[in-house]
């Protein structure tokens, strides 16, 4: 079976927004002219409004900086940043770097890390294990 | 950074979260149970998704300034068409088909003369807000109608009298289709005088296969949990590894009251309701199901303390123990002339000892942070000796059901979560 089909109504990643009447404009055209025609209800639910968020602004370079290596506890995660850091040790040694588990479940906030980071004028890479 | 398996959800995340553009990095799958030297190829390698050197990748993504596209703020309401055609059966089954709107079997074609028939079966006006699902607690809610409710039975071939029933399951918010990648699904038990209104089965073949208003009332509460947010469309809003073939539909059954002993309530007593109140009471998290026979006097407590131990993780709370009449005289004969009696025996007993729990991998994804942050019980938890037991079982429900064609009964991988009075939404 092909899982792509036409199943995704928002294309992801695209940068814009379509709106879902477009996934639902229109059904297929091949009609075979015995068969009567249906007109039918979307069965689909309410999805709620999205709050459009600006993303942090960058620096222009690493240097000096200090990136944080976040881990959110999944799978494997920790091990991965660990490794990160190892290389990021002899590849970038102009970089600083802090490995932090995130406090919590692995989707509970965490506002003291992010204030922690944020202190610093730091960055973050998070990586989700699995 | 996040492994290129979950490429599709993580995008749909981003999108969700208002952040479209937000700039990800993949790895190869998986990332847990590798070595350190696995682990160093794939962070000196490409990123499998973009094909670029993936320390390269991400060091511009710290770096490269925004784009416009990056900056964007405000909200952005998502519509959606409530007509879908003219056209004919076949080519509206695929179309629904295609986008994952249905369970991939045939559909009755949702008119809105038929959901105006289903309608008929409620006082709740079409366009009352029911309630809200999402396909797991990360994801956005989306919300549902009364008249989402019918249009979902009415492809699922109930009739109107089940639909006080459907917007009963409806109201309490279950997904039968949690995107967890265990795969996870759901089962509902039912009570009351509707039970012999609608003919629902509490006997032989309750859960499956013999239990047509189970299946019909089921189906429809599947594709609701499929509809209400959006679809189950695989890598998107669906992530179970193998699947579950309990998912396909629900088991909706009634249990069977005349068949528990004296001092056993039904799972609807239990919940606070009366007697005679019609009530749903629904079951999430349901990932596997395994029978055995009855148990023997003489080593009755071993052989539950492994039975119901044994099956899925630890991390796991939820338990529901199917039991047949047949086999209620030893369980009574034990002491257990309540079922609250049975429940509190099995809560103290099946544990774990406590370095074999912390080394579950699911316990470490879901309780290992909590119990560093220090949550209750895993805090105290992760205090204890090694070969400490830990009693890690927190809902465990019993529900009599079966034919007694034998004297066998079930312990099944599922959590309770809710009950709804019929009454209300009829």
């Amino acid at each position: 079976m092909n899982l792509t089909r036409l199943a995704h109504s928002v294309p992801p990643g695209a940068g814009s927004f379509l709106l879902f009447g477009i996934a639902v404009a229109c059904a297929g055209t091949v009609v075979a002219a015995e068969q009567p025609l249906y007109t039918v209800l979307n069965p689909t639910g309410n999805p709620p409004p999205i709050q459009r968020r600006a993303m942090a602004p960058r620096p222009a370079s690493l240097s000096g900086k200090t990136v944080y290596l976040v881990d959110e506890t999944f799978d494997g995660g920790d091990k991965f940043l660990e490794q990160m850091k190892a290389w990021m040790a002899v590849h970038m040694p102009d970089v600083k770097t802090e490995f932090r588990e995130k406090k919590g479940s692995y989707a509970a906030d965490d506002p003291d890390l992010w204030k922690e980071i944020k202190s610093v004028n730091g960055l973050m890479i998070m990586a989700i294990g699995h | 950074m996040i492994i290129d398996a979950l490429v599709d959800l993580v995008h749909d995340k981003a999108y969700e979260e208002g952040m479209p553009a937000l700039r990800l990095a993949f790895t190869h799958t998986p990332v847990g149970g590798k070595t350190r030297k696995e682990l160093d190829e794939y962070i000196a390698g490409d990123d499998p998704v973009t094909k670029r050197p993936f320390m390269a990748e991400i060091a511009g993504y710290l770096t490269q300034p925004l784009n416009d596209e990056e900056k964007k703020t405000g909200v952005v309401q998502r519509e959606k068409k409530r007509l879908i055609g003219p056209d004919t059966a076949d080519n509206l089954q695929k179309y629904f088909d295609d986008r994952f709107w249905t369970d991939q079997l045939p559909i009755i074609m949702p008119t809105e003369e038929r959901v105006a028939a289903m309608l008929k079966a409620t006082h709740h006006k079409p366009d009352e807000i029911v309630g809200k699902m999402r396909v797991t607690g990360e994801r956005e809610a989306w919300q549902y109608t009364v008249g989402t409710v019918a249009i979902n039975a009415v492809m699922a071939g109930a009739k109107p009298e089940m639909f006080p029933a459907i917007l009963a399951l409806a109201a309490s918010q279950t997904d039968a289709h949690s995107s967890s990648t265990s795969s996870m699904a759901a089962m509902a038990v039912v009570s009351g005088k509707i039970v012999k209104e609608l003919d629902l089965n509490s006997s032989t073949g309750a859960l499956g296969l013999y239990n047509n208003a189970g299946a019909l009332i089921g189906r429809a509460w599947s594709l609701l949990s499929m509809n209400a947010t959006g679809g189950s469309v695989p890598g998107h809003t669906y992530e179970g590894v193998q699947g579950n073939p309990m998912a396909d539909v629900p088991a909706v059954f009634a249990e069977n009251i005349a068949g528990l002993p004296a001092g056993w309530k039904p799972l609807s007593v239990q919940k606070g309701f009366q007697m005679d109140d019609n009530v749903v009471s629904t079951f999430s998290g349901c990932q596997s199901q395994n029978t055995m026979m009855v148990l023997q006097d003489e080593d009755w407590q071993y052989t539950l303390e492994r039975f119901i131990g044994g099956l899925g993780s630890p991390q796991r709370g939820g338990k529901l123990l199917l039991i047949d009449p047949s086999v209620t005289p030893p369980l009574l004969r034990f002491g257990f002339d309540t079922k609250e009696k049975l429940i509190k025996w099995v809560k103290e007993n099946v544990t774990i000892p406590k370095n074999h729990y912390w080394l579950d991998q699911e316990v470490i994804n879901y309780k290992l942070g909590p119990a560093r942050a220090g949550i209750e019980p895993y805090a105290t938890w992760l205090k204890l000796p090694g070969d400490a037991p830990i009693p890690y079982l927190n809902n465990v429900e019993v529900v009599v059901v079966g034919g007694s064609g034998n004297i066998r009964w079930s312990v099944n991988e599922c959590t309770y979560t809710k009950s709804v009075k019929v009454d209300d939404w009829k």
